[in-house]
């Protein structure tokens, strides 16, 4: 388990290169890495971009059936998500961005998990399986 | 660290963007070619990309707005070394850059260019 404090914009490239190694270690294939890897880039922007700061833990996580994953949970104490519908579609920004940072991140990883409260902060769960 | 290179050959600007680059470097990155384009007459730039390792949507942006902006200056730009792994990513996330024209390698973009920059020059005389 490793975990990145994310507070500037080299905390990004720290919790990509984190993540990378994280997803060699499990064998994921090439693909797989660079979807590993742009989702957690996406997902660590958001925190700098919109909280400032916060964090980003890494896990490895295996099923009853061996099948072994990777989990990212990332945390802030930031403004939250007002509307986390809004928020998941894709092209919708309330910042300077493409608007599909958090709906990118959803289409890239196998699992995603999103709560926010207004004024509380965010925490966004993500997991790939190996298959 | 990340590394980048500017390589000028004839008219032509080559950026390749290698490594680790983080979101403050990229936007310097920008401005350096900007300020080239204008201080060389260039009318045409690649961004060579075969050595980064993603494209988020940050890069993206990015890279479509550095080609917008090279073409109200009056040049045109070239997006190569999207690797397979990166273009299945981007899809996946509904990414597209469709204002920035793509090749698949150095080769193919100058062709490329070459041939733009000649059918520019002749609709500028037969203007």
């Amino acid at each position: 388990m490793s975990r990145v404090e994310i507070c500037s914009e080299q905390d990004i490239v720290l919790a990509r290169q984190v993540a990378r190694q994280a997803a060699l270690n499990l064998g994921f294939s090439l693909v797989d890495q660079t979807r590993i890897i742009t989702a957690v880039s996406e997902l660590a922007r958001n925190i700098y971009t919109y909280a400032t700061s916060g964090s980003m833990q890494a896990q490895e996580l295996k099923k009853a059936t061996g099948i072994v994953g990777l989990e990212f949970v990332f945390e802030d104490q930031g403004p939250g998500i007002d509307d986390l519908q809004l928020a998941l579609t894709a092209g919708y920004s309330s910042g300077q961005g493409l608007g599909l940072g958090l709906s990118g991140a959803k289409r890239l990883m196998d699992e995603f998990e999103l709560q926010s409260k207004l004024g509380q902060g965010t925490l966004v769960r993500v997991v790939k399986w190996t298959k | 660290m990340d590394k980048t290179s500017l390589l000028k050959i004839g008219k032509v600007l080559i950026l390749s963007i290698e490594g680790e680059v983080n979101d403050f470097s990229v936007v310097s990155m920008q401005d350096m070619l900007l300020k080239e384009v204008r201080n060389t007459s260039t009318r045409g730039v690649i961004l060579n990309i075969a050595r980064l390792e993603i494209v988020d949507s940050y890069m993206a942006r990015v890279l479509s707005d550095t080609a917008r902006m090279i073409r109200l200056m009056g040049g045109i730009t070239i997006l190569v070394g999207v690797n397979p792994m990166i273009a299945l990513t981007m899809v996946d996330m509904g990414l597209d850059i469709k204002e920035v024209k793509t090749a698949l390698n150095l080769d193919a973009a100058l062709e490329l260019l070459t041939g733009l920059t000649t059918l520019g020059r002749y609709s500028e005389e037969s203007l």
